[in-house]
């Protein structure tokens, strides 16, 4: 839990913001804002740009997911085992 | 259908990337590359602000969703890791990604280089000339590896504008300047003032300057786009058709697949329609 007083004297821009214990979600807002910038001028069809933007969106994030999973698995199943 | 006879009616087929069979077909498989122009003023303009090239192309939707992309990438990094994420001396790798944002880095990294850091210069007193103040030279100012360059600040200290001693050249030619320095904000009297900034540390900063870095690297792709634009069939030249259809009943109907095919006259318009 955030210090109120920390969060009252938060200056935005400035300072940096106190989510050191939530960074991860941090993830899905940049997932969605590269998407929108990429899909901008890659769809061949701008009508289908939402559409396109949500479902590499989900891409992304579940290959990010993939990747944590894949390391999970690799430094407590794998390594120890082999080590 | 045999795949010789595929090969031999794709040998067959015209080359001319402007060809509507051609587009028609590429506006069914996306994958296809289509061509590419060459639009300097655009591609100027995008260097300029995120979007803005693609705005003079007479692409708005395209220009505003690219605008949003980067720019919310950029401002959200600022805003989660505060304006260290822009720092072209002490991340300047991550700066160098950065830079592709536009002027709006360069800008971003200016004020925090020229308004917010502060030498680190201490105060000193020598017991031998009588000296006492905040004394330095020309060599310990370096901006790369002097050891009072510009910092960030530390949470104690506070930044003031105040008369600096520095000794130039090996005589030591004395002369007074008056430089940001980072003094202590504790005093006799209580703390006073804080830093004009806070130092990002651990994740958030690193995430803060991941935004930034892509929104840097998205809008390289922006820029490139609207120098070499591609090339979209237009709705345009799909129009006069169908409506010669339409005032000609008696008109033959065309193969399915043809230019003259109303459902390909659709495709094309898909494929270009914007703003």
């Amino acid at each position: 839990m955030p210090d109120p007083v920390a969060v009252l004297a938060w200056r935005p821009f400035l300072d940096p913001i106190d989510l050191h214990d939530a960074w991860f979600w941090l993830l899905i807002p940049l997932a969605l804002l590269i998407a929108i910038a990429y899909k901008a001028v890659r769809v061949p069809d701008i009508a289908n740009f939402w559409r396109q933007t949500l479902l590499f969106s989900a891409q992304i994030i579940l290959g990010i997911v993939g990747l944590f999973a894949a390391a999970l698995v690799t430094l407590n199943v794998i390594l120890p085992f082999w080590v | 259908m045999p795949p010789v006879v595929l090969a031999m009616r794709s040998l067959e087929r015209p080359r001319d990337p402007t060809d509507p069979a051609r587009m028609s077909e590429q506006t069914r498989q996306p994958h296809q590359h289509l061509p590419h122009g060459l639009d300097v003023p655009a591609g100027v303009c995008a260097m300029l602000f995120p979007g803005l090239g693609h705005f003079v192309r007479g692409e708005p939707r395209r220009a505003i969703y690219a605008a949003i992309g980067v720019l919310g990438m950029f401002l959200g990094g600022m805003l989660i890791g505060g304006i260290d994420t822009i720092d072209s001396r002490e991340d300047k790798w991550w700066f160098y990604g950065q830079a592709f944002v536009g002027p709006l880095a360069f800008g971003a990294d200016w004020y925090h280089q020229h308004q917010l850091k502060a030498y680190g210069i201490p105060y000193v007193r020598n017991e031998n000339t009588g000296d006492e103040g905040y004394l330095t030279s020309d060599r310990e100012l370096d901006p790369v590896r002097g050891p009072h360059r510009p910092r960030s600040l530390y949470p104690h200290e506070r930044r003031e504008m105040v008369e600096v001693t520095v000794f130039r050249g090996p005589g030591g030619k004395r002369e007074t300047r008056t430089l940001p320095v980072a003094v202590p904000a504790n005093t006799d009297a209580g703390e006073v003032g804080a830093p004009p900034n806070g130092k990002g540390i651990a994740k958030v900063n690193e995430i803060g300057t991941l935004y930034a870095l892509c929104a840097g690297m998205l809008n390289l792709i922006v820029i490139l786009d609207a120098l070499f634009p591609t090339i979209r069939p237009k709705a345009k030249k799909a129009a006069p058709r169908a409506s010669a259809d339409r005032d000609n009943p008696a008109q033959p109907k065309p193969a399915p697949g043809s230019p003259g095919d109303p459902r390909v006259a659709a495709g094309e318009k898909e494929g270009g329609a914007d703003a």
